[in-house]
């Protein structure tokens, strides 16, 4: 009996989910009992960054014909089998989706995350909708996650209608949701992230980074969306707020303000500065703002350079 | 290391019949034990028969490290980088069945961070390896007919570019 299969099957799945997606396919050819372990697997990351690729370009001529912009050949063939390697890996998926991880090198191009978000649904047919995939479809995929990190050119992903106030079916399992490349100045920002905060009712932590915003053009800025919009979001459960790259901004703190007036159980806000920007006043009126928790503990911390320093409040 | 000469000892059995004394509060880390303390069937000796001696221990050796408390918050840092250390090592074992013994033990014994530990040292000993070294270094049989095996490689090529 070999070492590895003579482990208990939920140990293999664990292993199997602490490899890379591809390693894990590729244990497919052990032998006839390892064929199919790795496409059960509750985890999944797909990282455009991780993932390797090789020169050889047969096979993916007709995705390549449908990726768009003709330059950059390489970066487009890399591309293209990111999305051929999800379409691959979700035909092949059986069972729940607890931990799902989507990053894709930003080059704000929304039609191959629409791309993406199809082949994320080709093995379950939950996107009804006969129009084009928004992000909205990406969670109807993934009705029982438990963790969810997104990484994309997330403010790119809406259709013509914008954003709705609740998804279809709420995220009933949902504990930690990651966004990175959040931008609260955004039209989207602000409401993206309230949509998910109503659909996910058990959601204990909530992870930010925070995109530079200087980018966005003065036409996608957000004009009349505020916080008191949101004045029905109550996060029952919300337990930690963490926000990286945070540079002060009166939006940013706005938001932490609305998350501890709203949250009757945080314990904990880390908050990390891109530099120190933060000045005392604008510290204390966070610590004088209203709270739901009785305990909550905010923690700043400046990451940048040489000197990092750490203050704690209680 | 620190110990107090208080705490209650709890008496452990390994399969092969070797006992160990430990403190009852490092012990606890392991959930299965620890329900046993609490169902009052710790009075005698727990018997562990499917853990041997040679396990059971480097797993007391683990979950005493991660037991010792820090006096105080600078103490902390240093604590926590010492014990990522510590974890650094303690997986590097001579043997592989080594690890797989500690991976059963941990999963037997239910200590999370002991599972979550050598289940990622055996995930990273598979990262990089060609099919057939994974195939030797865990033993395993191939038992695909070629034709087969051409199949399986087909059906995700895309995994084996």
């Amino acid at each position: 009996m070999d070492m590895i299969s003579n482990l208990p099957s939920s140990i293999v799945e664990t292993i199997l989910c602490l490899l890379p997606i591809q390693e894990a396919a590729r244990t497919s050819i052990l032998s006839r009992e390892w064929r199919y372990r790795w496409i059960k697997i509750p985890k999944i990351a797909f990282i455009e960054n991780a993932f390797q690729v090789s020169t050889d370009e047969a096979e993916l001529s007709v995705l390549e014909q449908s990726c768009v912009i003709p330059n950059e050949r390489k970066e487009i063939n890399k591309k293209c089998k990111f999305i051929h390697a999800i379409n691959q890996v979700m035909t092949m998926h059986e069972g729940p989706i607890h931990e799902f991880t989507l990053s894709t090198e930003t080059d704000d191009s929304w039609i191959e995350i629409e791309h993406i978000i199809s082949q994320l649904d080709i093995n379950n047919h939950l996107i009804h909708s006969s129009d084009d995939c928004t992000i909205i479809n990406l969670f109807e995929c993934l009705p029982v996650v438990e963790k969810l990190s997104i990484l994309l050119a997330i403010v790119e992903c809406f259709g013509e209608d914008g954003i709705p106030q609740e998804l279809p079916n709420a995220l009933v399992h949902m504990r930690y949701l990651y966004i990175g490349e959040i931008c609260f100045i955004h039209k989207y920002g602000l409401p993206l992230l309230a949509l998910l905060m109503r659909s996910s009712p058990k959601l204990e932590k909530l992870k930010l980074e925070i995109l530079d915003d200087s980018w966005v053009e003065k036409c996608d800025r957000s004009d009349c969306v505020t916080l008191k919009d949101y004045s029905d979001i109550w996060l029952e459960h919300l337990k930690e707020l963490e926000i990286e790259n945070m540079i002060y901004r009166e939006t940013q703190l706005d938001f932490v303000k609305f998350v501890l007036a709203k949250s009757p159980v945080l314990k904990k806000v880390r908050l990390f500065l891109q530099e120190e920007v933060g000045k005392d006043e604008q510290m204390q009126t966070l610590l004088d703002s209203p709270r739901a928790s009785l305990e909550v503990q905010i923690i700043v911390e400046i990451a940048e350079g040489s000197h990092t320093g750490s203050r704690s409040v209680m | 290391m620190s110990s107090s000469s208080s705490s209650k000892m709890i008496e452990l059995r390994s399969s092969d019949g070797e006992t160990f004394h430990v403190e009852e509060t490092v012990v606890l880390q392991s959930e299965t034990i620890k329900q046993m303390i609490d169902d009052d069937c710790a009075n005698a000796a727990i018997p562990l028969p499917n853990v041997t001696s040679m396990t059971l221990a480097k797993v007391i050796e683990y979950i005493k490290k991660h037991a010792e408390k820090p006096k105080d918050d600078d103490d902390k840092k240093v604590a926590e980088e010492d014990l990522k250390k510590f974890d650094a090592e303690f997986v590097k074992v001579d043997q592989e069945s080594m690890l797989f013994d500690l991976v059963r033990a941990a999963n037997y014994l239910n200590i999370k961070s002991l599972l979550d530990l050598t289940c990622q040292a055996v995930a990273d000993s598979i990262k990089d390896l060609s099919v057939e070294e994974v195939r030797k270094k865990f033993n395993i049989q191939n038992d695909f007919t070629p034709e087969e095996e051409a199949k399986v490689r087909k059906e995700n090529a895309w995994a084996f570019d």
